[in-house]
């Protein structure tokens, strides 16, 4: 900066007005309700501690409307956050396999494979 | 030849004028095949001459004459008119320091660039006669990363370059991957004090928008995940190192 | 006015300017070197070159075959005591572009590859796919900031030599960035500038390109060597002039006029078969191939398009594959400025001017007759390129000389002693008085782009790729006016921050002295020799004209042509021999 330079300012709602950076925003902000359910776990685990009563609490609060709401924002986030994040694993981690580049679409199936692997696995575990 | 008038609004500042940047108008009769920095010239040329702007090989490989156009950084050189609304507004590039209408700041860019080292740092001496050698997959690892023309336009997508003046931004980080890739180099960890500090790779938050504008394909986005990867990996081993070591 | 201190100053930041700040910087850590540009070195219009750099290293090659394939290429306008140098000095300065990190294409035991290139005997061209400008420039570039010893000026323009004495002691420059003029003060100038292209309205340069060097050197009293030749690359896009690289051609490229025939085997470079073929047909020397392209459209062979008339460049027989690996920029710039995706569809193409053979006499150390000044790259003469360069002669002839400039300059500065260097305030300011008037009250009636235009249509008329005597007075009486017209010109804009304005004017007044420059030497050859043709003398002189023409300038008259025999050592003048089949070789002596 030499002479009088002109400095713009960013704007706090810079991310307004653009496709591209309120997709990034609402990628962003899926991790507010993913936190918050993790904190909605760790509630549910306390009160599996404290006792069938604090546990039937947790699940009555889980099962009402607001509860339910809520669980049903949170899966929405995981799922656009896993489905975002997925699509960019190739770009981060670009493989090579014989000298030849393994396709990013591979890549990305592979971590659905993964995530359909952890969510069986965790299912069979829960029910046995 | 058939001609059409597109206006085409250009934000002006002088900075020896005591003004904040102001629009100007201008009606310009355009050839069917022409791009904006044609445009531009006839402005110059016919219209108005004092409309400063950068540009010189009008083929998409100096990066000399990056621009906002209608919101979107580009080329001038490589923007069709034909694809142009009959109005557009063309501004200087976004995030940085404006010094006179579409001229902008580079200082930030180039003092970036020196500090990431980018240079091949060899393990050892390369031979004397002979070249090092590099098989073609080699090369095919960093070419994308070495194909920047530092038009900066990636600088001006960012949301972190405009939040924070101290980001090295994408096309340095960018040229750090494309030396940590080259088979004849091995200054990964050497450039990690500066790629790994909290002005680079770190303030990343993968808006992506920057490998969305770059003309040239690199993903600088990409490259700077990859580093990411690579920095906590090396962070993880950095104990088997001080092991190696003494 | 500041003052800047320095051991060497290097005015351009391109290939070679950039290469000599490294190597001044290698053979003398203490020196002090001012790297001074009009743009940031990445915008250099090295950055355009495309095909790739000469140097021998494969084992069927030799440096001998280098040699002739540039002599006779240069059509013995060359200094052979240059090209020996020039040719044994090439493969070194490759491998340690190589060292530093350039991206040189390879085959598959990971050596580096080399292709094809016109008028060579053998595949000696290095490159990186077809951007070799590209990674040369930034590769340099980037390698430089490793030197702390090198500092830049990124957008000072350059105005003057600074002379006393009768030596350079610096330059004068404007700061873009403020309208500060700043004196670099130096025992030691290297220019690196550039060429002259934008004098002309069809160039593969860009903007930059417009002979401030040149004119520079020329107003202190050096004189511009060989001005008369210009190179007209045969294969630009028509209307942009974009360039197309010889490499395409290199890879198996053909020339087709409008009944699909490769009419260059009609102008001595056939038979056309086998093919590719090397100095042969699409691979012969760039001056052939555009006075060919100049007859086949006077005989009406060539294709009329709204852009003007021109020959297509056919690559569908490589396939996309290797278009690919080895041509994806020619594939991208097809598409994006001439609309054509050379997979599928032949590239219309024509002859647009490239390369200024002529520029600043130097001697084979890279210095100029000015004691203190030394020049290189397309802004020099040494000569190695004679009156037709051979393609992937100059990227190599940037590091080769601009690597010479940079050790005679640091040798220079040494023997001067590391105290200031002492200039006269008169002389100082005297050498700004170029921005004065223009930027002053005085309201001409001249424009920047009326004078351009003039000047343009009468280059391209006037002193195209034939050139006769009717023509080239015309020339010498036209660019009189022009230069007598330029005082009456003002401009509208007096600020002092990115005036681009007034470096445009700047830069026409450099074209319009080194125009005049070039059309006096074209008139006063009278021969045929290389990339000068001339319809009134179709023949080769060597009796009269195996010498290099020397423009000196004169104050309010036309320059001085007068000559310096060509240094010949062991390859006697001969006719150049292209085409024919393969174990055909030129007349040796």
């Amino acid at each position: 900066m030499r002479t009088r330079s002109y400095i713009p300012r960013m704007p706090v709602f810079w991310w307004i007005g653009r496709a591209s950076y309120l997709r990034y925003m609402l990628r962003e902000l899926t991790c507010v309700p993913i936190a918050a359910w993790v904190i909605m776990a760790t509630v549910g685990l306390v009160g599996l501690v404290l006792g069938p009563a604090a546990w039937q609490g947790f699940l009555q609060a889980m099962a009402s409307p607001a509860g339910l709401a809520f669980q049903v924002i949170a899966i929405l986030a995981g799922v656009y956050h896993a489905v975002t994040w997925f699509a960019l694993a190739p770009r981060t981690m670009p493989l090579d396999l014989g000298g030849r580049r393994v396709p990013g679409s591979w890549i990305q199936a592979a971590h659905y494979i993964l995530m359909l692997a952890i969510l069986v696995a965790v299912f069979v575990l829960v029910e046995i | 030849m058939t001609q059409r008038t597109l206006r085409i609004e250009i934000q002006r500042y002088h900075p020896e004028d005591d003004e904040p940047p102001y629009w100007q108008g201008y009606n310009v009769p355009c050839e069917e095949h022409w791009v904006l920095l044609d445009a531009l010239n006839y402005v110059k040329d016919h219209l108005d001459g004092t409309l400063s702007y950068r540009w010189s090989c009008h083929m998409a490989v100096c990066g000399s004459c990056g621009m906002v156009v209608d919101g979107d950084p580009m080329l001038a050189c490589k923007t069709f008119v034909r694809d142009l609304p009959d109005t557009v507004r063309v501004a200087p590039l976004s995030n940085l320091p404006v010094e006179r209408d579409l001229i902008v700041d580079q200082d930030r860019f180039m003092t970036g660039l020196s500090q990431v080292s980018p240079w091949v740092i060899p393990s050892e001496a390369p031979p004397e006669d002979a070249e090092t050698r590099q098989s073609p997959q080699e090369l095919a690892r960093f070419r994308q990363y070495s194909m920047c023309i530092n038009c900066l336009l990636c600088y001006a997508a960012c949301p972190q370059v405009g939040l924070n003046p101290g980001y090295l931004g994408p096309a340095a980080l960018a040229l750090a991957h494309r030396y940590n890739l080259d088979s004849r180099d091995d200054g990964r960890l050497w450039r990690a004090e500066v790629t790994g500090s909290e002005n680079g790779v770190w303030e990343c938050t993968f808006v992506g928008e920057c490998s969305e504008v770059c003309p040239k394909h690199v993903d600088p986005a990409g490259a700077i995940q990859q580093m990411k990867l690579a920095n906590s990996l090396d962070w993880l081993t950095a104990p088997l190192r001080r092991k190696e070591r003494s | 006015m500041r003052t800047e201190s320095a051991d060497i100053v290097i005015v351009g930041a391109g290939g070679a300017g950039l290469q000599a700040a490294i190597a001044a910087a290698e053979a003398d850590p203490a020196a002090r070197i001012a790297l001074v540009s009009k743009v940031y070195p990445m915008r250099s219009h090295t950055v355009a070159a495309e095909g790739g750099a000469a140097g021998v290293i494969k084992d069927n090659d030799s440096l001998d075959d280098h040699f002739h394939d540039t002599v006779s290429g240069g059509d013995w306008l060359c200094d052979q005591d240059a090209v020996d140098a020039f040719v044994e000095a090439a493969p070194k300065a490759l491998l340690q572009l190589e060292h530093w990190g350039c991206p040189w294409s390879r085959e598959g035991d990971g050596r580096v590859s080399v292709r094809p290139f016109g008028g060579m005997k053998n595949e000696r061209t290095w490159f990186a796919a077809d951007k070799s400008g590209f990674h040369i420039l930034h590769t340099l570039f980037q390698r430089s900031l490793k030197h702390g010893s090198v500092q830049r000026f990124d957008e000072y323009y350059a105005l003057d030599l600074i002379v006393q004495d009768g030596e350079c002691r610096g330059v004068a420059t404007l700061c873009l960035a403020t309208g500060e003029e700043v004196a670099f003060l130096a025992p030691a100038v290297i220019l690196c500038t550039g060429g002259a292209g934008r004098m002309f309205p069809f160039t593969t340069n860009g903007a930059i390109n417009t002979a401030d060097g040149m004119a520079m050197a020329y107003r202190a009293g050096v004189p511009l060597k060989d001005m008369e030749f210009v190179q007209y690359h045969p294969t630009g896009l028509p209307r942009t002039g974009i360039l197309i690289t010889e490499g395409a051609r290199g890879e198996g490229g053909i020339l087709l006029n409008k009944d699909g025939y490769r009419y260059l085997q009609d102008y001595a470079l056939g038979p056309p078969d086998p093919w590719p073929r090397k100095k042969a047909m699409e691979l012969g020397p760039r001056d052939r191939l555009s006075q060919a392209f100049w007859h086949e459209q006077r005989k009406g062979r060539t294709t009329s398009t709204p852009d003007g008339e021109v020959v297509h460049l056919d690559l569908r027989h490589l396939g996309q594959a290797k278009i690919d690996e080895r041509l994806p920029f020619v594939r991208e710039l097809s598409r994006a400025y001439a609309g054509v995706d050379p997979v599928t569809e032949p590239i219309p193409v024509r002859p647009v001017v490239h390369y200024t053979m002529g520029g600043i006499d130097t001697d084979i150390h890279s210095a100029t007759a000015l004691p203190g000044l030394f020049a290189a790259g397309e802004c020099a003469c040494v000569s190695i390129n004679g009156a037709n360069r051979l393609g992937s002669n100059s990227l190599t002839e940037l590091l080769v000389f601009g690597a010479r400039a940079g050790r005679s300059a640091a040798e220079r500065a040494r023997s001067a002693g590391r105290e200031t260097v002492s200039v006269d305030t008169g002389t100082c300011e005297a050498a700004f008085g170029r921005t004065t008037r223009l930027l002053g009250e005085v309201q001409g009636n001249e424009t920047i782009a009326g004078l351009r235009d003039n000047l343009h249509e009468m280059m391209e008329r006037c002193a195209g790729i034939y050139r006769d005597e009717d023509m080239l007075r015309e020339a010498c009486e036209k660019i009189g006016t022009l230069r007598e017209r330029f005082p009456a010109l003002s401009i509208q804009d007096h600020s002092r921050v990115y005036n681009t304005e007034l470096i445009y004017a700047l830069e026409l007044g450099s074209m319009l002295e080194v125009a005049q420059a070039m059309v006096h030497s074209a008139r006063a050859r009278q021969e045929s020799r290389g990339a000068h043709q001339r319809l009134d003398y179709p023949e080769r002189d060597d009796d009269r004209f195996l010498q290099h023409s020397l423009a000196t300038f004169r104050r309010g008259d036309a320059p001085a042509v007068d000559y310096r025999p060509v240094v010949i050592t062991r390859y006697q003048p001969g006719e150049r021999v292209y085409g024919g089949v393969p174990g055909a070789t030129d007349t040796k002596a």
